[in-house]
């Protein structure tokens, strides 16, 4: 198999610990609820606008997440004041995953170590501002928001129409904006998506990653394996992770606490490796650890 | 049909055959057939549901690549634009089983095959696949593992072992077990969901391909098109990730009340549209613990797209509330017109159950039992034809409580109604004719009142329902039978001033199924209803899903009835309405018209805990969404 020849660093160190990898790196505990190709859910349609079609991938995979997020969050009625059964400050003093420990910043931009629970309540909060924020997830769907794009579309040339036939006129020289005169372009710029909304995204992506690492090596066996549950994890992490992969939303760093389990994957051929070509191209936007994030909530790698 | 001593309180539109026989209705209304398919006919535009298309080649293991990240960020455009419909892309190998179709959602508690044997799996053959290991993963891991599981004690199981722990019911809290089916529920959703949307995509783009290679259309229409289904793509996106809020809906009429919450018709604000929106309150929807089962009845028929189903477009919520928005029938229901007309003549009652046996039909094929078919919740359209509503949510008799619910009600009676206060007469002995129009009066009176109340109306349903000893499709002609009943005679067959007498009855309906002597019906007709109305066993349409309505339609009452084009002859009672908003079909005057809904917020907020009231809300977390919807 490929990742024989790869020298992958610890190739052996499971079996010299004798130690099995964690349930969820094994193939048996690999499977998931839905069969076929996970592309079917996650390839642009033709018609639709590459940020327009980001925007309701992000939000899509906020609401699987936050049902996983949901078990682990549950709270034990009978304890005073209430507190989660399953991730609490005692369960989980950090947010870890496999020996990473993710740090918030505080008020001084000081990394600072939280109890998981807390850490995942700020992720959410942050999110649901971001993708319930009209000026960075527009959600204005009467004509006059889709003028422009449809206008720019021709401009792009994604509209090709015969050479014969009347065009509506799209922005032109005399009126366009100077950025685009100047070929500044961003993600979603036709839909009418801001010139931050490829680092919001790719922010937004992380921060669900790492709450996706915490759950799976903290909680797959408490509750997932118990509550029956884990492969429901599996099918919203792979989908997760083809999308994440396929839009470029996550660096290899990011991933790196469930590596093995997306290697598992792709070598049964349930995502989709890049092409040769593309791999070989040095990749074009090198995630960057720090892209702003707004305000104090910066999260950083720590470990 | 020969009984007509109520004929002033028939009702008797658009046929000019009052007590015609059922052949002259057949001939009759085959010529006023409409030409056309209204408007209300939703047609199924996918034909071919097999998805291959959609399926996605994959590339097999062993390709030599290890980084899944080094792709360029926009390798994606290797996705669109080459087909255009999710063909496989042209490096892509076919793998016939690891395709298999995306949407094989069968096996989806199931695990699949071999992959729920969690005791005996091989794991000594299968070494992980995985060499590679997270790099800062090591003691550190383990030791911080150890600690969480509380390393003292008897050994606790770790992430490590050979196999993982048995699993114990009792491990956790109810709650816990409680929102894991939820989340499981939900997801299991949303796969189907998306699936199903990716491949209605997948149909428009090829319907659009289409008219883009049709000769027959201009250059300048093509664009037309292709920007208008680019916008209406892009609307729909938009749509999906919108939450809806009431706020951004008018109410023009609350047009119904009862004891979850009310159905209001309502004005989009920004586009005009009307709907009808139903609010129901979760406090009272959470007692029924049957959300997730709910919600998944509800979708299932609300994707039908059958014409004989209320179209559902989307649900939505907020920490009160749970709302759906639905199409807005103008007809009003049936129960309305019972209480107005008080009886019907035979050829309209045969209009309305073919069309309600069709309607069932349906549902049943979809794979689900009704078990409430009552006149309150068979709609009518704009023309008069009938829509099924309410599968199962107004009244939350759901598997879990039927059982000891009713036994309650039968053993006891201790069971307040809505009209326990009122000066009630027991109506248990006296035998229901014309000779006690009073008691029936009372009776219709309180109908509305009750049908809004917690309980609802126990009239229509089948006795092997309260028994709790398992029902099947059966118990929804079971309903058929007393709804015909009440279009005939006046009055359902087992009504009584006190819903728990009316269980009694229904119970035991043998002694208690009184044709009265002076309402002579037709002798098929008589025979109908003697047919549903009767044990399970012997029920007409007892034989399942399949052939129940088949059935059905082959008894003589339904001699003539062309059931192919039932729903485009014109009905017997057309609306006429003055505008889209016309309420007239509707007791508005009846219905408290004050808006509560303030003051149940504020309840809500006054309970505490509204900060993350959505998050903690399992209701639905993805909101139903259909394509079109906000289209109108």
């Amino acid at each position: 198999m490929s990742f024989e020849s790869q020298g992958a660093p610890d190739a052996s160190s499971y079996a010299s610990n004798s130690r099995r990898p964690p349930f969820f790196f094994r193939d048996e505990y690999s499977s998931l609820i839905v069969k076929g190709n996970f592309m079917t859910l996650a390839a642009k349609p033709k018609l639709v606008e590459e940020g327009e079609w980001l925007a309701h991938q992000v939000v899509e995979q906020y609401r699987l997440l936050e049902q996983m997020i949901d078990i682990i969050k549950v709270m034990d009625d009978r304890s005073n004041p209430p507190r989660p059964i399953i991730c609490n400050p005692e369960t989980c003093p950090t947010m870890s995953a496999s020996g990473h420990t993710y740090t918030w910043l505080d008020n001084n931009k000081k990394p600072i170590k939280i109890p998981a629970i807390q850490y995942i309540n700020l992720v959410q909060k942050w999110i649901i501002g971001k993708i319930s924020d009209p000026s960075i997830f527009p959600t204005d769907t009467s004509s006059s928001a889709f003028t422009p794009t449809a206008a720019s579309s021709y401009v792009t040339g994604s509209i090709t129409p015969g050479s014969s036939t009347p065009q509506p006129l799209g922005p032109t020289s005399l009126n366009a904006p100077l950025s685009q005169l100047a070929g500044r372009d961003w993600l979603g710029k036709s839909s009418g998506f801001p010139e931050t909304f490829e680092a919001d995204i790719k922010s937004i992506y992380r921060q669900m990653m790492r709450c996706y690492a915490h759950i799976y090596h903290g909680h797959w066996l408490e509750p997932f394996w118990h509550v029956n549950a884990w492969r429901e994890l599996n099918t919203c992490f792979i989908h997760f992770i083809n999308v994440g992969k396929l839009y470029n939303l996550l660096g290899d760093k990011e991933v790196e606490p469930m590596q093995p389990l997306i290697d598992l994957w792709l070598s049964k051929g349930l995502l989709s490796p890049p092409s040769p070509s593309q791999q070989q191209q040095p990749p074009q936007q090198p995630l960057k650890e720090n892209v702003p994030m707004g305000g104090t909530q910066q999260g950083v790698m720590a470990s | 049909m020969n009984s007509n001593q109520q004929q002033g309180n028939r009702l008797q539109l658009n046929f000019g055959f009052g007590g015609g026989d059922r052949n002259q209705y057949s001939q009759d209304s085959s010529g006023r057939a409409f030409p056309t398919t209204p408007s209300t006919f939703p047609q199924p535009v996918y034909p071919n549901q097999a998805g291959q298309q959609e399926v996605w080649g994959t590339q097999q293991q062993g390709n030599g690549y290890n980084g899944y990240f080094m792709g360029n960020p926009y390798q994606q455009a290797q996705y669109q634009g080459q087909q255009g419909n999710l063909q496989a892309p042209n490096q892509a190998r076919f793998n016939e089983a690891a395709n298999g179709l995306v949407h094989q959602l069968s096996h989806q508690h199931l695990g699949g095959a071999g992959g729920g044997g969690r005791s005996g799996s091989p794991y000594g053959r299968q070494p992980s696949p995985s060499q590679q290991r997270p790099r800062t993963a090591g003691e550190r891991g383990q030791q911080q593992y150890g600690a969480y599981l509380g390393s003292q004690g008897p050994r606790q199981p770790s992430l490590y072992d050979e196999e993982p722990p048995a699993k114990a019911a009792d491990k956790y809290s109810a709650n816990l077990f409680q929102q894991s089916k939820v989340s499981v529920n939900l997801v299991n959703h949303f796969f189907k969901d998306s699936v199903q949307r990716a491949r209605d995509r997948n149909q428009r783009a090829l319907e659009l391909e289409a008219f883009m290679k049709d000769p027959n259309y201009s250059d300048r229409r093509k664009a037309e098109k292709e920007n208008q289904m680019r916008k209406a793509e892009t609307e729909f996106l938009r749509f999906l990730r919108t939450k809806e809020k009431p706020e951004n809906f008018a109410t023009l009429k609350i047009i119904g009340k009862g004891a979850f919450g009310e159905v209001k018709l309502v004005q989009r604000k920004h586009d005009g549209k009307v709907y009808a929106l139903k609010s129901l309150v979760k406090t009272e929807m959470m007692k029924k613990e049957q959300l997730a089962h709910v919600r998944a009845e509800r979708d299932i028929l609300a994707e039908s797209d059958s014409p004989w189903v209320v179209k559902l477009h989307t649900t939505f919520q907020d920490s009160t509330f749970l709302y759906m928005l639905m199409e807005f029938l103008p007809g009003g229901d049936l129960m309305t017109m019972l209480i107005k007309y008080e009886i019907f003549t035979e050829d309209i009652t045969r209009f309305y159950m073919a069309e309600i046996t069709l309607a069932i039909e349906a549902v049943h094929k979809l794979g689900f039992i009704h078990r409430d078919i009552k006149p309150d919740n068979i709609l009518l359209d704009r023309g008069g034809h009938i829509k099924l509503t309410d599968f199962g949510l107004s009244t939350g008799f759901h598997k879990e409580h039927e059982a000891s619910y009713y036994k309650k009600l039968l053993a006891g009676g201790a069971h307040k109604s809505a009209r326990d206060n009122r000066n009630s007469m027991n109506l248990d002995q006296i035998q229901l004719t014309v000779s006690n129009r009073s008691q029936i009066n009372t009776w219709r009176k309180s109908r509305r009142q009750l049908a809004y109340s917690t309980v609802g109306t126990p009239d229509y349903i089948a006795p092997e329902i309260f028994s709790g000893q398992g029902y099947d499709y059966g118990c929804d002609w079971w309903s058929v039978g007393t709804i015909m009943f009440e279009c005939l005679i006046g009055w359902p067959p087992f009504c009584a001033e006190e819903p728990h007498d009316t269980y009694r009855k229904i119970v035991d309906w043998p002694r208690n199924l009184h044709f009265p002597p002076d309402q002579q019906l037709g002798q098929e007709a008589e025979d109908f209803i003697r047919r549903l109305i009767c044990d399970a066993e012997h029920r007409l349409g007892r034989i399942g899903a399949a052939h129940g309505a088949h059935e059905i339609k082959q008894h003589p009452f339904f001699r003539g009835v062309q059931w192919d084009g039932l729903r485009r002859i014109r009905a017997p009672f057309e609306p006429k309405l003055q505008s889209n908003i016309d309420t007239q079909y509707f007791p508005i005057d009846e219905i408290d018209q004050n808006d509560n809904s303030a003051a149940l917020r504020a309840q809500t907020a006054a309970a505490g805990d509204d900060v993350a009231a959505e998050m903690s809300l399992p209701f639905i977390g993805y909101t139903y969404k259909r394509f079109g919807a906000f289209r109108g």
